[in-house]
């Protein structure tokens, strides 16, 4: 994308970011800033903040954010609500949850585009609560890219610096090095309407880098792109961000950028964090139900417990016995990609193939159990057919528990159902698959064994890159 | 055979276009045709034919007092009423554009004027200017200065003309702004301001040019209403004092219609024609050029 030597003096540029804003004379607040953190900061330090700041660089100070039980409220129930979090200098954190969870609100409140209710912003040392937007050191990316239609993409990209009055010579320096950064060298005299969805949202990029702030804000900027266009731009803002050493916060409310991109997922719902995590954590220990429903595609199961003769069971399926009695009325999370599927004869919970879905590199079956539906991924493209019955095993760290209210239960007994380490787990699925195909079954004319590129094979782990 | 189905496509866009263009003709493009034709005539009185002189009609033009002194009187309405109500109505669409409360009545009361027809404005307005009981003079009356006489007087008939016409025209105008600047998304300002501009520069650097387009058709609008102001001078001044305000197309109906010299009058109709085919000419070269259409 950019020549080795564009690279190279960029990131120089960003070491040297201190330096940099001190001689941009022009840059008066930011100077300014510099100066007076310098000096006052010493004193400002409360025990708490000494131990958080390791590094007194005044650069990696501008860089930090925390939010002080902010609060958004235009009526009943608050938009946001006393939300508290702490992103560290350079870390890329996501703001993640579904439409209306506040998740924008709090992202423009850090931006200043909307005033806290209540609560305190801290950007660096500044209590940025009540500066205006201009005053904070942010850039921002928005959904809707908010390019000046009238004006070329050098134009757009330079606004800033204009602004603030940066001089002639050393706009167009730092046009010239944004334009190589972001690939647009060749577009810089076009207007946006002549840009195609991409390169538009490199222009918002660019305006976004070329202010050298050290902090960006990101609302939901890849959905306005096509799939294919949304993954390369989600690695190459991923690798800008740590090429430029930027923090950035990033809202948006698709799972797979929140896993891919994030250090950090801060999950959202009415306004309130469910959980704060980074993003393997948050698809290993969901913190709640809703968590564990929000990440994860297809979503995790969640099947409600009831009471069995020696504790909980899945709802409608009263032979075995998932949990101790303390966990009926709450619900049993397990993700697909953690349940195998085994012949009727192995150990495990019964279940009857209600349908499957043939997604290329691997299947999603839909399953009931009791009176649940749980889904289940298979690799690959198995023959199944609708109405036979298997059984469906997991190993205990893969499940989870929720209680009634959806809150994460890690304190009860989960009670073992067959794995993948029992013995007969790997023949069991053999078997499913060789009963599957048996004529006497009714079932398909092509068997497992017979297409091995297609076969689920269920006695490997699937998912190695979890168990790290 | 190609030829024959090219062919027929054109006789049917010639067929699609024949109602627009035969009424345009008809309306617009012959009555102009008959109107250079009946400037180079001299009216013929009691059933006598037209005689025709050549341009003498534009020779008397050139020679008649009154007529630059009416075209003076529209020049200085059309500076005076152009910029100041374009300038009022982005003003007044700016400030209710903005969160303001009973921002609906303020857009409203703005816009009233427009929907008055001009002779009820113009009543309105022979109230506010009358001498003795009018409004304006009552109140400087209280203010114990002297009542100024503001449709009699040369010196001032004009310019009370032109703000009752910025007063009746700023409204409508306003609509069209309020409209553009409607379509401008929030999040360019939100852009501007995370870079520290300031709201003047922002005005100037983002919102006037996205405002252009409705600017140049007001303009237009403007200029054309300029030239077209006849019925308000029926009711205030009927072109006085001593001509002070009387413009062009309320002279090009004196000439016709009081005077009976219509071949006159169509020489007139010809110069003001010329000179808008002049500034529409300008508009689309020039200013169409420079303006970012979305």
């Amino acid at each position: 994308m950019t020549s080795k030597h564009g690279y190279a003096h960029q990131r120089e540029c960003i070491k040297t970011n201190a330096s940099l804003f001190a001689t941009v004379g022009n840059d008066a607040w930011q100077g300014e800033m510099t100066r007076r953190n310098g000096r006052a900061m010493p004193q400002q330090h409360t025990p708490q903040q000494q131990e958080q700041h390791a590094t007194r660089d005044v650069a990696q100070n501008d860089k930090r954010i925390r939010l002080d039980t902010v609060t958004k409220r235009w009526d009943d129930p608050p938009a946001v609500d006393g939300i508290s979090f702490d992103v560290a200098p350079g870390q890329f954190v996501i703001l993640l949850g579904p439409s209306g969870c506040g998740k924008s609100t709090t992202l423009r409140m850090v931006a200043g585009l909307e005033q806290a209710s209540s609560g305190r912003i801290h950007i660096g040392e500044r209590d940025v609560t009540d500066l205006p937007p201009g005053d904070r050191g942010i850039s921002m990316v928005f959904q809707s890219y908010a390019l000046f239609p009238h004006l070329s993409v050098a134009d757009n990209i330079v606004f800033g610096l204009l602004s603030r009055k940066v001089p002639k010579p050393e706009r167009r320096q730092r046009l010239e090095r944004v334009a190589q950064l972001v690939d647009l060298e060749a577009y810089l005299d076009r207007k946006p309407a002549q840009l195609s969805g991409g390169q538009r949202q490199r222009v918002a990029l660019a305006r976004a880098i070329i202010s050298e702030h050290p902090i960006c804000l990101m609302d939901e900027p890849l959905s306005n792109l096509d799939a294919r266009l949304r993954g390369e731009m989600r690695r190459e803002i991923k690798a800008l961000q740590e090429r430029l050493g930027m923090t950035v916060i990033y809202v948006t409310h698709d799972q797979v950028e929140a896993m891919s991109m994030g250090d950090r997922v801060i999950l959202m719902q009415g306004g309130r964090i469910v959980q704060d995590d980074t993003p393997d954590a948050l698809y290993d220990r969901p913190a709640s139900a809703f968590a564990a429903s929000f990440i994860g595609s297809p979503a995790m199961n969640l099947v409600r417990l009831a009471a069995g003769a020696d504790g909980a069971i899945i709802e409608g399926e009263p032979h075995v016995m998932i949990a101790e009695h303390a966990a009926v009325g709450g619900m049993l999370g397990i993700r697909p990609e953690d349940i195998e599927v085994a012949t009727p004869a192995s150990p495990g919970v019964p279940a009857e193939v209600v349908d499957a879905e043939y997604l290329g590199a691997d299947t999603i079956l839909r399953l009931a159990v009791g009176s649940q539906v749980m889904r289940a991924r298979l690799a690959g493209k198995p023959v199944v057919t609708k109405g036979s019955a298997c059984r469906l095993a997991w190993s205990l760290d893969r499940s989870h528990l929720f209680a009634a209210d959806g809150q994460r239960r890690d304190d009860l007994t989960r009670f073992p159902v067959a794995t993948r380490d029992n013995a007969q787990a790997g023949e069991g699925v053999r078997r499913v698959a060789s009963r599957a195909l048996h004529p006497s079954n009714r079932i398909a004319d092509r068997g497992l064994d017979h297409t091995p590129d297609h076969t689920p094979d269920l006695t490997q782990d699937r998912n190695p890159s979890r168990h790290r | 055979m190609i030829q024959n189905a090219d062919r027929r496509m054109q006789v049917y866009g010639a067929l699609l276009l024949l109602p627009a263009a035969l009424l345009l003709a008809t309306f617009a493009y012959l009555p102009t045709v008959a109107t250079l034709f009946n400037s180079l005539f001299l009216p013929g009185f009691r059933g006598e034919p037209a005689e025709f002189v050549g341009l003498e009609n534009y020779q008397l033009l050139i020679e008649d007092d009154t007529f630059w002194q009416v075209a003076r009187n529209n020049l200085i309405y059309a500076l005076g009423t152009i910029p100041t109500s374009i300038a009022l109505a982005l003003g007044m669409a700016l400030f209710v554009n903005a969160r303001l409360p009973g921002r609906g009545f303020v857009r409203m009361a703005y816009f009233t004027p427009t929907i008055l027809p001009m002779i009820a404005a113009a009543n309105i307005w022979m109230f506010f200017y009358a001498p003795q009981i009018g409004l304006f003079n009552a109140m400087l009356g209280w203010l114990g200065l002297p009542g100024v006489n503001w449709l009699g007087d040369p010196n001032v008939a004009l310019a009370s003309v032109i703000v009752m016409t910025v007063w009746k025209e700023a409204g409508f105008f306003m609509i069209f702004y309020l409209a553009a600047l409607q379509s401008i998304p929030p999040e360019l300002e939100e852009a501007s301001n995370l870079e520290g501009t300031s709201r003047w520069s922002f005005f100037w650097r983002v919102t006037f040019p996205l405002l252009m387009p409705t600017t140049l058709f007001v303009l237009i609008n403007a200029l054309i209403n300029a030239v077209r102001v006849v019925d308000h001078l029926f009711i205030l001044t009927k072109g006085g004092p001593n001509n002070a305000t009387n413009l062009l197309l309320y002279y090009v109906y004196e000439n016709a219609f009081s005077f009976f010299d219509r071949t006159y009058a169509a020489t007139i109709t010809v110069v003001i024609l010329l000179v808008l085919a002049v500034v529409a000419t300008v508009k689309f070269t020039v200013l169409d050029r420079r303006t970012h259409y979305q």
